[in-house]
């Protein structure tokens, strides 16, 4: 299975990465058990800082898609494709417009809003 | 009489198989490559003027013809010129050091050449597979074993040898420099496996014929090389160092023939280096930075310090005995000057 990155995308590398995981194991190209390639490997044939793999890797592991079998490597989760048509995105943005709706509604201006959220963000444990 | 004869004739040999047979071999393959895939259809092929090419290709040409004369001119002196033989391994592996500097340089060139089609690479997509490379997709588990094989037998020998307390023999050194010498090329091949590929439009199956090569490559070096230094512990310890330059020449060669192997060209996926009209031009490599059909100020810059680095490495190998090892520290130090002076004379060019 080919992974195909476009680094002029608006869309962040790391994203995309996740997105055609996905998409793979949706569409039965990979299937449980497959393994998948180092984090080196995958990030020097893509050009690609080895962070923005991990991150992706990851992500996907979080999301139970992926997991990690110490040094045997990477492998796809047994219940991936169930996990892979979980997007967290909508109700992230969701619970995110909620939250922000309160504030307003008490009167917290739009300023105060960012400058606490980046304060919670910066925070190691929130 | 019959132990210099096979000397000058195994010594012929390597003078028209490295500095002959090879390199015309070689550049053939270039010249073939000119003329079936030419810059007009194949852009991405050449990301400097093609004569830029054709006159690094007449350098190591008129290299190789150099040096062969000089191998003539040698092998004739030491058939007319009485000596007594003690210094015919030097002469072979001074001389081998000299033909391998043209292979050097080339190797050298390539490396820039893939640095400049990097850079002239417009593309914005990157493509890989998505699956695992290992070790063993590319090599038999029987090679490995055989390689470990190898090893533990020298080790073997060298412990056995170890009880008769010889004046010349080095010891358990050998089996640290066989060891480093096979990480070496184990490192090479994790390299090759894992490591960023040197050229960015190498096609996938293209990558995996060559990975296999260059796997496999490494591990006949390293039998060659194990071996071979079990046979020169042998004669030595037999008595039979009149044999060691004879021997230690066909070893240069295996080695060369070995490291010679390359795909064959017709079998390569060329249609990669054709231009794609949809994208957008580079900025490209700067044409100002060489001059239509000279080897670049950075490669002449290059060589000057390989070569002094190689005079200062073979000198000091003579005085300390050890010439291989000796020459093989002066191609590093060579490395750093040339590297150091390539950058100075780009700084001046900018």
């Amino acid at each position: 299975m080919e992974i195909v990155i476009d680094t002029s995308a608006s869309v962040p590398l790391f994203a995309q990465l996740i997105q055609q995981i996905k998409t793979a194991v949706l569409e039965g190209e990979l299937s449980p058990g497959t393994s998948l390639p180092s984090i080196r490997q995958l990030a020097n044939d893509l050009e690609l800082n080895q962070n923005t793999v991990a991150k992706a890797y990851r992500l996907l592991e979080r999301d139970s898609v992926i997991q990690t079998k110490g040094y045997r490597g990477t492998f796809i989760h047994p219940d991936a494709k169930v996990n892979s048509t979980v997007d967290l995105q909508p109700w992230v943005m969701s619970t995110l417009s909620e939250a922000i709706k309160a504030f307003r509604k008490a009167g917290v201006t739009d300023s105060e809003i960012r400058i606490a959220f980046g304060q919670v963000m910066n925070e190691r444990n929130p | 009489m019959e132990t210099q004869l096979f000397f000058y004739s195994v010594f012929l040999s390597q003078i028209f198989l490295l500095s002959f047979f090879f390199p015309r071999k070689m550049l053939n393959r270039i010249q073939y490559v000119f003329d079936t895939y030419p810059p007009e259809k194949f852009p991405n092929l050449y990301p400097d003027p093609i004569d830029y090419y054709r006159g690094a290709r007449r350098h190591y040409r008129n290299m190789n013809v150099g040096i062969l004369l000089a191998g003539v001119a040698l092998l004739v002196g030491l058939v007319f010129f009485p000596r007594s033989g003690a210094w015919d391994g030097a002469i072979v592996n001074a001389y081998f050091m000299l033909q391998f500097f043209p292979v050097l340089l080339m190797e050298m060139w390539y490396l820039r050449y893939y640095r400049r089609m990097r850079k002239a690479d417009a593309r914005t997509t990157r493509k890989a597979e998505l699956h695992p490379r290992r070790l063993f997709d590319f090599i038999s588990p029987t090679l490995i074993g055989l390689v470990l094989l190898v090893y533990f037998a020298f080790v073997g020998l060298i412990l056995y040898i170890r009880q008769f307390d010889f004046p010349w023999f080095g010891g358990y050194w050998n089996i640290v420099g066989v060891t480093a010498a096979n990480l070496l090329f184990a490192g090479i091949v994790c390299w090759n496996l894992y490591g960023v590929k040197r050229d960015p439009y190498q096609s996938y199956e293209d990558r995996k014929r060559h990975l296999s090569l260059i796997a496999k490559q490494m591990v006949f070096m390293s039998i060659a090389m194990t071996l071979f230094i079990a046979i020169i512990v042998v004669f030595a310890s037999l008595d039979m160092r009149p044999l060691q330059a004879g021997v230690t020449s066909i070893y240069l060669q295996l080695m060369a023939v070995i490291g010679f192997r390359t795909l064959r060209i017709d079998s390569l996926d060329f249609d990669v280096y054709k231009g794609d009209p949809n994208h957008t031009e580079s900025t490209g490599p700067n044409e100002q930075e060489t001059e239509q059909g000279q080897i670049p100020p950075g490669n002449t810059a290059m060589s000057t310090g390989l070569s002094l680095g190689l005079v200062f490495g073979a000198g000091v190998g003579l005085v300390f005995g050890e010439l291989a090892i000796g020459a093989g520290l002066g191609m590093i130090l060579g490395i750093i000057i040339g590297s150091r002076l390539d950058r100075q004379q780009k700084a001046i060019s900018t």
